[in-house]
Protein backbone atom coordinates (compact mmCIF):
# COMPACT_ATOMS: atom_id res chain seq x y z
CA UNK A 1 0.00 0.00 0.00
CA UNK A 2 1.21 3.48 -0.82
CA UNK A 3 1.93 5.84 2.01
CA UNK A 4 -0.14 9.00 2.13
CA UNK A 5 2.17 11.98 1.60
CA UNK A 6 1.41 15.62 2.27
CA UNK A 7 3.50 18.35 0.71
CA UNK A 8 3.49 21.39 3.00
CA UNK A 9 4.39 24.64 1.28
CA UNK A 10 4.99 27.54 3.66
CA UNK A 11 4.54 30.83 1.80
CA UNK A 12 5.09 34.40 2.87
CA UNK A 13 4.86 37.02 0.13
CA UNK A 14 5.49 34.55 -2.67
CA UNK A 15 3.11 35.91 -5.32
CA UNK A 16 5.86 35.60 -7.94
CA UNK A 17 6.59 31.93 -7.42
CA UNK A 18 3.78 30.19 -5.54
CA UNK A 19 1.71 29.21 -8.57
CA UNK A 20 4.73 27.66 -10.27
CA UNK A 21 5.77 25.84 -7.13
CA UNK A 22 2.34 24.22 -6.70
CA UNK A 23 2.19 23.26 -10.39
CA UNK A 24 5.68 21.77 -10.25
CA UNK A 25 4.74 19.66 -7.21
CA UNK A 26 1.61 18.36 -8.94
CA UNK A 27 3.65 17.69 -12.08
CA UNK A 28 6.22 15.71 -10.07
CA UNK A 29 3.57 13.20 -8.99
CA UNK A 30 -0.21 13.18 -9.10
CA UNK A 31 -0.26 11.23 -5.85
CA UNK A 32 1.02 14.13 -3.71
CA UNK A 33 -1.49 16.16 -1.75
CA UNK A 34 -0.41 19.79 -1.53
CA UNK A 35 -1.19 22.15 1.32
CA UNK A 36 -0.01 25.75 1.08
CA UNK A 37 0.24 27.69 4.32
CA UNK A 38 -0.17 31.36 3.52
CA UNK A 39 1.50 33.00 6.51
CA UNK A 40 -0.53 36.22 6.35
CA UNK A 41 1.23 37.45 3.20
CA UNK A 42 0.93 41.14 2.44
CA UNK A 43 0.96 40.59 -1.33
CA UNK A 44 -1.41 38.71 -3.65
CA UNK A 45 -0.39 35.19 -2.51
CA UNK A 46 -3.84 34.48 -1.00
CA UNK A 47 -5.69 35.72 -4.08
CA UNK A 48 -3.53 33.57 -6.37
CA UNK A 49 -4.15 30.48 -4.23
CA UNK A 50 -7.91 31.09 -4.22
CA UNK A 51 -7.92 31.67 -7.96
CA UNK A 52 -6.06 28.46 -8.77
CA UNK A 53 -8.23 26.41 -6.40
CA UNK A 54 -5.29 25.20 -4.36
CA UNK A 55 -5.70 23.56 -0.97
CA UNK A 56 -4.44 26.27 1.33
CA UNK A 57 -4.61 27.60 4.86
CA UNK A 58 -4.83 31.32 5.42
CA UNK A 59 -3.26 32.21 8.76
CA UNK A 60 -4.93 35.34 10.20
CA UNK A 61 -1.65 36.50 11.78
CA UNK A 62 1.94 36.11 10.65
CA UNK A 63 3.49 33.29 12.68
CA UNK A 64 6.84 32.88 10.95
CA UNK A 65 8.10 29.77 9.19
CA UNK A 66 7.93 27.57 12.31
CA UNK A 67 4.35 28.41 13.24
CA UNK A 68 3.30 27.98 9.61
CA UNK A 69 4.99 24.58 9.28
CA UNK A 70 3.50 23.42 12.56
CA UNK A 71 0.04 24.23 11.18
CA UNK A 72 0.86 21.90 8.30
CA UNK A 73 1.94 19.13 10.68
CA UNK A 74 -1.30 19.53 12.65
CA UNK A 75 -3.21 19.23 9.37
CA UNK A 76 -1.22 16.09 8.53
CA UNK A 77 -2.26 14.53 11.86
CA UNK A 78 -5.91 15.55 11.48
CA UNK A 79 -6.03 14.00 8.03
CA UNK A 80 -4.09 10.83 8.69
CA UNK A 81 -0.98 11.35 6.59
CA UNK A 82 1.95 8.97 6.96
CA UNK A 83 4.57 11.36 5.60
CA UNK A 84 4.86 15.13 5.34
CA UNK A 85 7.46 17.05 3.42
CA UNK A 86 8.29 20.74 3.47
CA UNK A 87 8.78 22.40 0.09
CA UNK A 88 9.48 26.12 0.32
CA UNK A 89 7.19 28.54 -1.48
CA UNK A 90 10.08 30.45 -3.04
CA UNK A 91 10.88 27.58 -5.38
CA UNK A 92 14.34 26.71 -4.09
CA UNK A 93 13.37 23.08 -3.47
CA UNK A 94 12.89 20.86 -6.51
CA UNK A 95 9.76 18.68 -6.12
CA UNK A 96 11.26 16.08 -8.46
CA UNK A 97 13.61 15.16 -5.61
CA UNK A 98 10.71 14.17 -3.34
CA UNK A 99 10.46 10.64 -4.72
CA UNK A 100 14.15 10.10 -4.00
CA UNK A 101 13.65 11.19 -0.41
CA UNK A 102 10.51 9.08 -0.14
CA UNK A 103 12.27 5.92 -1.25
CA UNK A 104 15.02 6.57 1.27
CA UNK A 105 12.36 6.88 3.95
CA UNK A 106 10.67 3.67 2.83
CA UNK A 107 13.78 1.73 3.68
CA UNK A 108 12.30 2.09 7.15
CA UNK A 109 15.38 2.71 9.27
CA UNK A 110 15.03 6.50 9.52
CA UNK A 111 12.39 8.93 10.76
CA UNK A 112 13.36 12.06 8.86
CA UNK A 113 15.11 12.62 5.55
CA UNK A 114 16.81 15.96 4.91
CA UNK A 115 17.50 17.07 1.37
CA UNK A 116 20.96 18.60 1.52
CA UNK A 117 21.84 21.38 -0.85
CA UNK A 118 24.64 21.58 -3.29
CA UNK A 119 25.13 25.27 -3.43
CA UNK A 120 24.93 26.60 -6.95
CA UNK A 121 27.07 29.48 -8.06
CA UNK A 122 26.51 32.57 -5.98
CA UNK A 123 28.88 35.45 -5.44
CA UNK A 124 31.85 34.61 -3.30
CA UNK A 125 31.03 36.76 -0.28
CA UNK A 126 27.56 35.36 0.19
CA UNK A 127 28.76 31.87 -0.45
CA UNK A 128 31.51 32.27 2.11
CA UNK A 129 29.17 33.66 4.78
CA UNK A 130 26.59 31.01 4.13
CA UNK A 131 29.12 28.21 4.11
CA UNK A 132 30.56 29.54 7.34
CA UNK A 133 27.13 29.46 8.97
CA UNK A 134 26.33 26.01 7.65
CA UNK A 135 29.70 24.65 8.79
CA UNK A 136 29.27 26.10 12.26
CA UNK A 137 25.90 24.39 12.56
CA UNK A 138 27.40 21.19 11.26
CA UNK A 139 29.96 21.33 14.06
CA UNK A 140 27.25 22.20 16.58
CA UNK A 141 25.17 19.18 15.62
CA UNK A 142 28.21 16.92 15.85
CA UNK A 143 28.89 18.27 19.32
CA UNK A 144 25.29 18.24 20.57
CA UNK A 145 23.77 15.15 18.96
CA UNK A 146 26.85 13.21 17.91
CA UNK A 147 25.86 13.29 14.27
CA UNK A 148 27.29 15.73 11.80
CA UNK A 149 24.37 17.13 9.83
CA UNK A 150 26.02 18.88 6.90
CA UNK A 151 23.08 21.04 5.95
CA UNK A 152 21.31 21.67 9.24
CA UNK A 153 19.53 24.74 7.89
CA UNK A 154 17.86 22.98 4.98
CA UNK A 155 14.08 23.15 5.18
CA UNK A 156 13.63 20.44 2.56
CA UNK A 157 12.66 17.67 5.00
CA UNK A 158 10.52 14.58 4.82
CA UNK A 159 9.05 13.49 8.14
CA UNK A 160 7.36 10.22 9.05
CA UNK A 161 4.36 9.91 11.31
CA UNK A 162 6.41 9.78 14.52
CA UNK A 163 8.22 13.00 13.64
CA UNK A 164 4.99 14.66 12.49
CA UNK A 165 3.44 13.89 15.85
CA UNK A 166 6.44 15.36 17.64
CA UNK A 167 6.55 18.51 15.46
CA UNK A 168 2.82 19.13 15.77
CA UNK A 169 3.31 19.95 19.42
CA UNK A 170 6.99 20.95 19.59
CA UNK A 171 8.17 23.30 16.90
CA UNK A 172 10.03 26.58 17.39
CA UNK A 173 8.40 29.55 15.69
CA UNK A 174 11.49 31.06 14.13
CA UNK A 175 14.61 29.46 12.68
CA UNK A 176 13.40 25.94 13.55
CA UNK A 177 15.59 23.83 11.24
CA UNK A 178 18.83 23.31 13.19
CA UNK A 179 17.11 23.47 16.55
CA UNK A 180 14.68 20.58 16.09
CA UNK A 181 17.56 18.21 15.30
CA UNK A 182 18.46 18.21 18.99
CA UNK A 183 14.90 17.42 20.08
CA UNK A 184 14.67 14.60 17.53
CA UNK A 185 17.95 13.08 18.63
CA UNK A 186 16.89 13.14 22.26
CA UNK A 187 13.78 11.18 21.35
CA UNK A 188 15.86 8.67 19.41
CA UNK A 189 14.29 9.70 16.12
CA UNK A 190 16.77 9.04 13.34
CA UNK A 191 17.72 11.69 10.81
CA UNK A 192 19.54 11.08 7.54
CA UNK A 193 20.72 13.46 4.81
CA UNK A 194 20.67 12.78 1.12
CA UNK A 195 22.04 15.13 -1.53
CA UNK A 196 19.49 16.99 -3.65
CA UNK A 197 19.65 19.74 -6.20
CA UNK A 198 18.52 23.11 -4.95
CA UNK A 199 18.00 26.38 -6.69
CA UNK A 200 19.85 29.34 -5.26
CA UNK A 201 17.70 32.07 -3.90
CA UNK A 202 18.96 35.44 -5.01
CA UNK A 203 19.39 37.94 -2.20
CA UNK A 204 21.95 40.58 -1.42
CA UNK A 205 23.80 40.80 1.83
CA UNK A 206 23.34 44.02 3.79
CA UNK A 207 24.36 45.15 7.23
CA UNK A 208 20.85 44.41 8.46
CA UNK A 209 21.23 40.87 7.20
CA UNK A 210 24.52 40.62 9.06
CA UNK A 211 22.80 41.72 12.26
CA UNK A 212 20.00 39.27 11.65
CA UNK A 213 22.46 36.47 10.98
CA UNK A 214 24.27 37.18 14.22
CA UNK A 215 21.00 37.15 16.14
CA UNK A 216 19.97 34.00 14.28
CA UNK A 217 23.16 32.16 15.22
CA UNK A 218 23.02 33.15 18.87
CA UNK A 219 19.31 32.41 19.25
CA UNK A 220 19.56 29.00 17.59
CA UNK A 221 22.67 28.00 19.54
CA UNK A 222 21.01 28.97 22.77
CA UNK A 223 17.86 27.04 21.86
CA UNK A 224 19.88 23.97 20.85
CA UNK A 225 21.77 23.89 24.13
CA UNK A 226 18.52 24.30 26.07
CA UNK A 227 16.96 21.46 24.09
CA UNK A 228 19.94 19.34 25.02
CA UNK A 229 19.33 19.82 28.75
CA UNK A 230 15.51 19.91 28.62
CA UNK A 231 13.50 17.07 30.09
CA UNK A 232 12.29 14.74 27.36
CA UNK B 1 5.52 66.85 58.71
CA UNK B 2 7.63 68.35 55.96
CA UNK B 3 6.46 69.21 52.48
CA UNK B 4 8.46 66.26 51.18
CA UNK B 5 6.48 63.87 53.37
CA UNK B 6 3.21 65.36 52.24
CA UNK B 7 4.30 65.01 48.61
CA UNK B 8 5.48 61.45 49.14
CA UNK B 9 2.29 60.43 50.90
CA UNK B 10 0.20 62.16 48.22
CA UNK B 11 2.05 60.39 45.41
CA UNK B 12 1.69 56.99 47.11
CA UNK B 13 -2.03 57.48 47.64
CA UNK B 14 -2.28 58.69 44.02
CA UNK B 15 -0.63 55.45 42.86
CA UNK B 16 -3.15 53.39 44.81
CA UNK B 17 -6.01 55.31 43.21
CA UNK B 18 -4.58 54.94 39.72
CA UNK B 19 -4.32 51.17 40.23
CA UNK B 20 -7.86 50.91 41.60
CA UNK B 21 -9.21 53.05 38.77
CA UNK B 22 -7.44 50.89 36.16
CA UNK B 23 -9.06 47.82 37.67
CA UNK B 24 -12.46 49.51 37.77
CA UNK B 25 -12.20 50.40 34.07
CA UNK B 26 -11.06 46.85 33.29
CA UNK B 27 -7.71 48.03 31.91
CA UNK B 28 -5.96 45.95 34.55
CA UNK B 29 -6.94 42.50 35.72
CA UNK B 30 -7.38 41.94 39.44
CA UNK B 31 -4.77 39.19 39.25
CA UNK B 32 -2.09 41.63 38.11
CA UNK B 33 -3.39 44.55 40.20
CA UNK B 34 -2.77 42.87 43.55
CA UNK B 35 1.01 43.28 43.43
CA UNK B 36 0.63 47.00 42.65
CA UNK B 37 -1.85 47.47 45.46
CA UNK B 38 0.63 45.93 47.91
CA UNK B 39 3.39 48.18 46.54
CA UNK B 40 1.33 51.35 46.89
CA UNK B 41 0.14 50.43 50.40
CA UNK B 42 3.76 49.81 51.37
CA UNK B 43 4.79 53.17 49.95
CA UNK B 44 1.98 54.91 51.82
CA UNK B 45 3.17 53.30 55.04
CA UNK B 46 6.76 54.42 54.45
CA UNK B 47 5.64 57.97 53.69
CA UNK B 48 3.37 58.26 56.72
CA UNK B 49 5.96 56.93 59.18
CA UNK B 50 9.19 58.72 58.19
CA UNK B 51 11.42 56.87 60.65
CA UNK B 52 10.36 53.42 59.43
CA UNK B 53 12.78 53.24 56.51
CA UNK B 54 15.78 54.33 58.60
CA UNK B 55 14.97 51.86 61.38
CA UNK B 56 14.65 49.03 58.88
CA UNK B 57 17.91 50.04 57.19
CA UNK B 58 19.86 50.26 60.44
CA UNK B 59 18.61 46.86 61.51
CA UNK B 60 20.14 45.14 58.49
CA UNK B 61 23.31 47.21 58.57
CA UNK B 62 22.55 49.83 55.94
CA UNK B 63 23.58 53.31 57.07
CA UNK B 64 21.71 55.37 54.49
CA UNK B 65 17.96 54.59 54.59
CA UNK B 66 17.03 55.47 51.00
CA UNK B 67 19.61 53.04 49.61
CA UNK B 68 17.56 50.23 51.17
CA UNK B 69 14.58 51.58 49.26
CA UNK B 70 16.58 51.61 46.01
CA UNK B 71 17.87 48.11 46.59
CA UNK B 72 14.48 46.63 47.37
CA UNK B 73 12.85 48.65 44.59
CA UNK B 74 15.29 47.61 41.85
CA UNK B 75 15.15 43.99 42.94
CA UNK B 76 11.36 43.98 43.02
CA UNK B 77 11.16 45.55 39.54
CA UNK B 78 13.62 42.99 38.22
CA UNK B 79 11.50 40.10 39.50
CA UNK B 80 8.37 41.75 38.17
CA UNK B 81 9.75 42.22 34.64
CA UNK B 82 10.92 38.60 34.54
CA UNK B 83 7.43 37.56 35.54
CA UNK B 84 6.00 39.72 32.79
CA UNK B 85 8.36 38.14 30.23
CA UNK B 86 7.10 34.74 31.33
CA UNK B 87 3.50 35.87 30.95
CA UNK B 88 4.20 37.30 27.48
CA UNK B 89 5.90 34.05 26.41
CA UNK B 90 2.97 32.01 27.67
CA UNK B 91 0.52 34.22 25.82
CA UNK B 92 2.60 34.02 22.64
CA UNK B 93 2.31 30.22 22.69
CA UNK B 94 -1.41 30.45 23.25
CA UNK B 95 -1.90 32.95 20.41
CA UNK B 96 0.14 30.77 18.03
CA UNK B 97 -2.07 27.80 18.92
CA UNK B 98 -5.23 29.81 18.37
CA UNK B 99 -4.08 31.19 15.01
CA UNK B 100 -3.20 27.67 13.84
CA UNK B 101 -6.57 26.22 14.88
CA UNK B 102 -8.34 29.16 13.25
CA UNK B 103 -6.46 28.55 10.00
CA UNK B 104 -7.22 24.82 10.08
CA UNK B 105 -10.91 25.46 10.75
CA UNK B 106 -11.18 28.08 8.02
CA UNK B 107 -9.65 25.60 5.57
CA UNK B 108 -12.17 22.96 6.64
CA UNK B 109 -15.16 25.29 6.45
CA UNK B 110 -14.11 26.45 2.99
CA UNK B 111 -13.94 22.85 1.79
CA UNK B 112 -17.30 21.97 3.35
CA UNK B 113 -18.96 25.00 1.78
CA UNK B 114 -17.65 24.22 -1.67
CA UNK B 115 -18.73 20.60 -1.35
CA UNK B 116 -21.87 20.08 -3.38
CA UNK B 117 -23.54 16.71 -2.88
CA UNK B 118 -24.79 15.22 -6.13
CA UNK B 119 -28.42 16.26 -6.38
CA UNK B 120 -30.88 13.45 -6.61
CA UNK B 121 -32.75 13.56 -9.83
CA UNK B 122 -36.48 13.35 -9.36
CA UNK B 123 -37.96 10.14 -10.68
CA UNK B 124 -40.55 11.92 -12.76
CA UNK B 125 -38.74 14.67 -14.51
CA UNK B 126 -41.08 17.43 -15.60
CA UNK B 127 -38.92 18.26 -18.54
Amino acid sequence: MRNKLLVIVPAYNEQGSIENVVHRICAASASYDVLVINDCSKDKTAAILREMGANYIDLPLNLGIGGAMQTGYLYAINNGYDFAIQVDGDGQHDPREISKMESRMQEGDVDMVIGSRFIKKTDYNQKFMRMLGINIFSLATRFLIGQSVKDATSGFRLANRKVIEYFAYNYPSDYPEPEVLVGLSRRNLKVVEIPVKMYARESGISSINMMKSAYYMIKVFFAMVIDKIRKV
Amino acid sequence: MSILHVLGTGASIGLLFVVLELVRRKHLREKYALVWIFVSVGLIGLSLVPGLLDIAAKNIGIIYGPSLLFMVGIFALLILTIMLSVIVSHQTSRIIGLVQQLGLLENRVRKLESYKPAEKKPVDSKK
